[in-house]
């Protein structure tokens, strides 16, 4: 279904029946964008619950300020940061050591099934500072337009091209040192 | 993207997703059942609290004049009669007929 046609059931009040178009057409996309942020399927599926559930309570009071789909993508990334921030206060880590056991975390995976290149590249990013990590997949996976990435985020479009540039200039070195050099 | 999921994940993903909207409907009808039950146990307290309060502090409010009543001195209680009934036409003959109807043992009188 079409983001226009939820937004019509929405405003006609049929809140259930829209909730479950946006299950239909967001859930699988909306889970490979918090596996890439997780890096694990366990905690994917912990979030996921909580994010439709932050969707489902939302949706009658959506008023159509954004996009739907950046609304929707607002609310699965602020749950997932929330969820990697909980996880890393609970294990009493601080953000290097969590982001190193996240990018640790590929090779004990036994849902990746990628070859040496991508579980590479899926280690450097993981390895990633949490928004760079963010802008990153956004843009490089899902191919989203800095100006939509801009409203899920909150941040200017300036500002998350220079996060994208960061990013991928940290991923070339890493991939560059493991398969040139 | 280089990763799989279980066998069936995602329809038991949206199966169990759509199943939001119903669960919480149910959450808040027991949450609603839970307040009117806490409400009416806390009406049923006061009410009960309240009854028993005038109850207990009832006593105190009875004059000298209430508790003669109460009092096995049948002495004063005759007393008070007669005294009640000096100024009327009644004799004292009429009073203690009155007595004796009312249940009085004459050894009493």
């Amino acid at each position: 279904m079409t983001d226009p046609r939820i937004i019509d059931l929405q405003k006609s009040g049929n809140c259930e029946k829209a909730f479950n178009a946006i299950v239909d057409s967001y859930s699988e996309r909306l889970y490979w964008h918090v596996r890439r942020l997780t890096g694990s399927h366990e905690d994917t599926n912990d979030v996921m619950q909580d994010i439709f559930l932050k969707i489902w309570k939302g949706l009658p009071s959506f008023r159509g300020d954004s996009h739907i789909f950046t609304w929707i993508y607002r609310i699965a990334t602020n749950e997932t940061m929330n969820h990697l921030q909980r996880k890393k206060g609970k294990a009493g880590l601080d953000v290097e050591v969590a982001d190193a056991v996240l990018s640790g975390r590929i090779d004990d995976d036994p849902y990746f099934n990628g070859d040496s290149l991508q579980r590479e590249l899926h280690k450097a990013i993981q390895g990633l500072p949490h928004k760079q990590k963010l802008v990153f997949n956004l843009r490089y996976f899902d191919e989203m337009k800095y100006e939509d990435i801009s409203e899920i985020t909150g941040t200017s479009v300036g500002a998350l091209k220079a996060s994208y540039h960061h990013a991928y200039n940290k991923i070339k070195e890493r991939l560059e040192k493991i398969f040139i050099h | 993207m280089p990763y799989d999921t279980p066998e069936g994940y995602f329809e038991g993903m949206k199966a169990g997703l759509k199943m939001i909207p119903a669960h919480q409907r149910h959450k808040v009808s027991h949450r609603r059942w839970r307040y009117a039950g806490i409400a009416a146990a806390a009406v049923l307290f006061l009410t009960a609290g309240g009854f028993l309060a005038e109850r207990l502090t009832g006593w105190e409010e009875f004059t000298e004049e209430d508790y003669i009543v109460f009092s096995d001195d049948f002495n004063a209680v005759y007393q008070e009669i007669s005294g009640q009934y000096a100024s009327t036409d009644l004799t004292e003959e009429d009073i203690i007929e009155y007595l004796i109807y009312t249940g009085v043992e004459v050894e009493e009188l």
